[in-house]
């Protein structure tokens, strides 16, 4: 469990050190995730060592905001009032081609047509009251 | 198989009422089964030197306080904690109960679950619906919309069902199975027959999750009273010797190469269990896991040895895990068709068949493998468990 806390009308985390470049990026259309220089791996964000050799000096480094759908599901109720409108929307696990994976809404595809494996990119869309967020669409 | 001495052993065992409704705070439930549970072990109140808690992970300990001693009236206790790892808990508190009495820091030790979600006004989708964290400190889960441990769960499920070509027949047929055998517990909730038809017409909750891949939350708890085999063995119930036990945290790594989704930390936690029981999963006579959802119990099938990896899919749809099937698994109905109390329901239907006292669903019974997780099973803790003092 996490606090949840609202930004321009959207649910999100509380931002942290460990969150907070990944988000702040979105505003300028960048996927930020993490990366270790110590044993050239890509991490998803969050990291606090480098879950592959143990370094403490991972580094935010921009990937390329290309990857593939690991995995999907289809929401058919609603959680919170900012989801109401949507369903039945997306949340995809999103492979980045650097290794990462991500938590993303997949836009421009009807959810019938999603698919386990099907190339993405990422794009970014704003949400609630004007919050940029990341999400992918296909490519 | 070996012949050792059992860790220790649990001598009583009760529940609480269990109810959709509101029959009273999470303490007084615990209260209830604490004291259910001593009279059931021929024993007193003076006789208990410790009291391990559990509380559900979305519950406060407001809900289930370490005061909780003084509730149920216990005095003088050498050993009390919560013990916090989640739904793996319920596990977890009788593994460190059987630890301590080994150990000589208690020697008749309760161990209680106990869970009041459902509350007038709180529907079972408000109590559990915050996200469950998967991308640990991350927290994109909520911005994404991805809440529940239903979403978490489905989305573990796709990844399972694609690499292993399964369709919502294979999850029907866990749903179905679940529903047979609560049709033969009086504890059980779900008393409707359920056809592989009715699980394809509920409505999705989160796809591919039907209504009826989906656990049935309760109000309730579960107590058991831990002893030294020796002394559990002149108790007025049949003595349930634990011979092994075993633990799997095998971490999260959100990246190419790492099946969260199927590599979990059950083996780990199996081969522990094995090793120190000195027997092997085809020894195995029944099983009570954890199942929050039907894809969970394909998933530990295959993760406790029971079934080869991907072929839990094609047993289960053969029956295999229901009545009359060759591995009987969840013979209270589970989480799924029986009462969803977390690590409280594998741990109470795992004592009731070894006691041998699981009436018309009864199974062979001489060696059971109970097994609760948390997280989205990330954390597991089982143990194995027989009527028998030696293997």
């Amino acid at each position: 469990m996490y606090d949840i806390t609202r930004t321009l009308g959207w649910p999100m985390p509380v931002l942290n050190e460990l969150n907070q470049p990944h988000f702040d990026a979105m505003a300028e259309g960048k996927v930020m995730v993490q990366h270790c220089p110590d044993c050239d791996t890509w991490l998803a964000p969050g990291a606090f060592l480098c879950e592959n050799c143990g370094s403490t000096g991972v580094r935010w480094r921009e990937a390329s905001g290309r990857g593939e759908i690991y995995s999907y599901v289809v929401m058919h109720r609603s959680f919170d009032p900012a989801f109401e409108a949507l369903v039945p929307y997306n949340v995809c696990l999103i492979e980045l081609a650097e290794g990462p994976r991500l938590l993303a809404n997949v836009v421009g595809v009807a959810n019938g047509d999603l698919s386990i494996g099907r190339a993405v990119q990422a794009t970014f869309e704003s949400v609630g009251e004007g919050l940029p967020l990341l999400k992918f669409k296909p490519g | 198989m070996a012949s050792k001495k059992p860790l220790a052993a649990i001598r009583g065992f009760a529940m609480s009422d269990l109810s959709r409704q509101y029959i009273g705070e999470t303490w007084q439930l615990a209260v209830t089964a604490i004291h259910r549970a001593i009279a059931d072990a021929g024993l007193k109140k003076s006789d208990i030197d410790g009291l391990l808690i559990n509380k559900s992970p979305v519950a406060t300990l407001m809900d289930l306080p370490m005061d909780l001693l003084d509730y149920a009236g216990l005095k003088d206790l050498t050993l009390c904690s919560v013990v916090e790892a989640e739904g793996s808990s319920g596990v977890q508190m009788v593994q460190q109960a059987a630890l301590a009495v080994q150990a000589g820091l208690a020697k008749a030790v309760v161990c209680v679950f106990s869970d009041a979600p459902i509350r007038p006004g709180v529907s079972t989708q408000q109590a559990f619906g915050m996200p469950l964290p998967l991308m640990g400190k991350l927290g994109s889960e909520a911005p994404t919309g991805l809440f529940g441990p239903v979403a978490a769960y489905a989305l573990a499920a796709r990844r399972y069902m694609h690499k292993n070509k399964l369709t919502e027949d294979h999850l029907g047929a866990v749903a179905v199975a679940c529903r047979q055998w609560a049709l033969k517990s009086p504890l059980a909730m779900m008393k409707k027959p359920l056809s592989m038809e009715d699980h394809h017409n509920s409505p999705y909750v989160v796809e591919p999750f039907h209504l009826f891949d989906c656990s049935f939350p309760v109000n309730g708890a579960v107590a058991v009273v831990v002893t030294s085999a020796e002394r559990a063995a002149d108790g007025p119930q049949p003595a349930v010797y634990i011979h092994g036990m075993g633990q799997g945290h095998r971490g999260v790594t959100n990246r190419r190469g790492f099946e969260n989704e199927i590599e979990i930390g059950a083996k780990l936690a199996g081969q522990g269990a094995y090793a120190m029981a000195g027997v092997g999963p085809k020894d195995i006579d029944c099983a009570q896991v954890y199942d929050a959802f039907t894809y969970c119990i394909l998933l530990q099938l295959e993760q406790y040895g029971f079934v080869e990896p991907g072929g839990a899919g094609e047993f289960a749809l053969a029956g295999q895990t229901a009545p009359g099937g060759s591995f009987p698994v969840n013979t209270g109905g589970g989480q799924l068709s029986g009462y969803y109390l977390q690590g409280g329901t594998p741990l109470s239907e795992g004592v009731m068949q070894a006691r041998g006292t699981a009436g018309e669903r009864q199974v062979k019974h001489d060696l059971v493998l109970t097994a609760a997780y948390g997280g989205r099973m990330m954390y597991h803790a089982c143990m194995i468990t027989s009527p028998h003092a030696s293997l």
